[in-house]
């Protein structure tokens, strides 16, 4: 049993905004609840209302919008990875969401929810980070877009304001040319928290091994999610080979500033840091 | 303090009741419902043991506040059977050894229930990837995994006669 809280479920997304407009400073807002219950039972949070958006079926659309897609706030992982849609427009994010938990987990959790946490090691984030999407933030007031790199701030903190919810995420369909890949470590294939994990999208260059443009986003590196943006300049319109992509990826280690826990020391989440960014480039450039 | 009108389906039923809003899903089920066979492992969404259908997905119900089912259609390992009878499912597992001391078996049961739900003949892969948030301490996975693929095949002959 957690703490006795109020239970709001608004049916619209005017609604819950109202609702946080008058009791921004007391109410939880939660989607699949697969973090926030865990907190509420130990305690770490007290709220004295939460706030149940899974009515709000207006955030659960895919939509493609011109050159861009529209994904819904409380659009899950389960719907990402089954989605005709996201299969083709973002494959980059369909391999982080493929990481995330487990079944049960990426059934009810969603990308916004995923984004809100904000945890350092959320495996949907690399993969936004990387294809430079962005987030649509509403409140009663209106709404503002900011790149999903510059809403994250910390660990568990966001650019997102307590009256505020996340509408939706916003990110350009991939086109001929353009390659991704996402590698997670952890201690098992499923239910694992990120040791390390890294997303990568490229542009492939004219030259055979070559690449125009490359993106690279760091997870549990960092205290957030962190684009890795030496090592892409150093990656950029030269060509590839093993040597050099082994050498330039060596770069990743000034890139990132990981801690030490319970599941990997700050030396070997670095070490992995080039392992994973080398592997994943390889497989790019050479095996795919 | 029960503050909060409920109604749902559970396993074909409609409830229609009062709750308190801070109870989990697995709480309401095992305490109010008495459908012990959801069991609760970790609390925290990791063990799979709590696993129930709702709308056509397994969850964990540990993580599932009970206002949240309001209009849910919710399956439980007690809704498989059907006239005393267990489910083809139900019955693989016995058939194949993949129950153990018991414990993960309604989890492992309903998460294999919600792929077949979904889709009739998954591969080898695809049964793994469905049951890899379902932990048994015993270590019966390959029994579990027979038990599954057992019941494609079977369903898959009886349909052919």
């Amino acid at each position: 049993m957690v703490n006795d809280f109020r239970l709001v479920r608004p049916k619209t997304l005017p609604e819950a905004l109202g609702l946080l407009d008058e009791f921004g400073q007391e109410i939880e807002p939660v989607a699949g609840g697969t973090d926030l219950l865990v907190k509420l039972e130990d305690g770490r949070i007290r709220p004295s209302q939460v706030m149940d958006l899974s009515a709000l079926n207006e955030l659960k659309q895919i939509r493609l919008v011109g050159e861009d897609l529209h994904l819904g706030a409380l659009v899950t992982h389960t719907a990402v990875l089954e989605s005709p849609l996201t299969r083709t427009e973002a494959p980059l994010l369909v391999m982080g969401c493929r990481t995330v938990g487990s079944t049960q987990i990426r059934n009810m959790g969603t990308l916004g929810g995923n984004l809100a946490t904000a945890s350092p090691a959320g495996d949907s984030i690399p993969a936004l980070v990387a294809l430079e999407a962005k987030v649509v933030l509403a409140s009663k007031k209106g709404e503002r877009t900011l790149p999903v790199e510059d809403f994250l701030v910390g660990p568990g903190k966001t650019e997102r304001r307590r009256e505020e919810l996340i509408k939706e995420i916003i990110l350009p369909c991939a086109r001929e040319g353009e390659k991704g890949f996402y590698n997670k470590l952890g201690q098992r294939n499923a239910l694992a928290i990120s040791i390390a994990n890294v997303a990568v999208w490229v542009r492939l260059g004219e030259r055979k091994n070559t690449l125009s443009r490359v993106r690279i986003a760091f997870g549990a590196l960092a205290p957030t999610v962190k684009r890795g943006r030496m090592v892409e300049d150093a990656l950029t319109d030269r060509e590839l080979d093993e040597a050099s992509l082994k050498g330039i990826t060596q770069l990743a280690w000034k890139e990132v500033a990981p801690i030490t826990d319970i599941r990997a020391s700050a030396q070997y989440r670095r070490d992995m840091a080039i392992a994973l960014l080398y592997q994943s480039l390889y497989h790019i450039l050479f095996l795919s | 303090m029960k503050s909060t009108p409920l109604r749902l389906r559970v396993n074909g039923k409609t409830i229609e009741t009062m709750v308190e809003p801070n109870q989990r899903l697995l709480d309401f089920l095992r305490d109010e419902l008495r459908l012990t066979g959801v069991k609760e492992g970790c609390g925290v969404g990791e063990c799979g043991a709590c696993t129930v259908i709702m709308n056509g997905q397994a969850v964990n119900s540990c993580l599932v506040l009970v206002g949240q089912a309001n209009g849910a259609d919710v399956l439980t390992v007690e809704g498989l059977a059907e006239d005393g009878e267990l489910s083809p499912l139900q019955q693989s597992f016995i058939d194949h050894g993949a129950v153990h001391c018991g414990f993960c078996t309604p989890g492992m049961v309903m998460s294999a229930q919600a792929l077949l739900m979904k889709n009739p003949k998954p591969s080898r892969s695809e049964i793994k990837t469905a049951l890899s948030g379902n932990l048994c301490r015993c270590t019966g996975y390959q029994q579990i995994v027979a038990a599954v693929e057992g019941v494609i095949k079977k369903v898959g002959a009886d349909s052919a006669k």
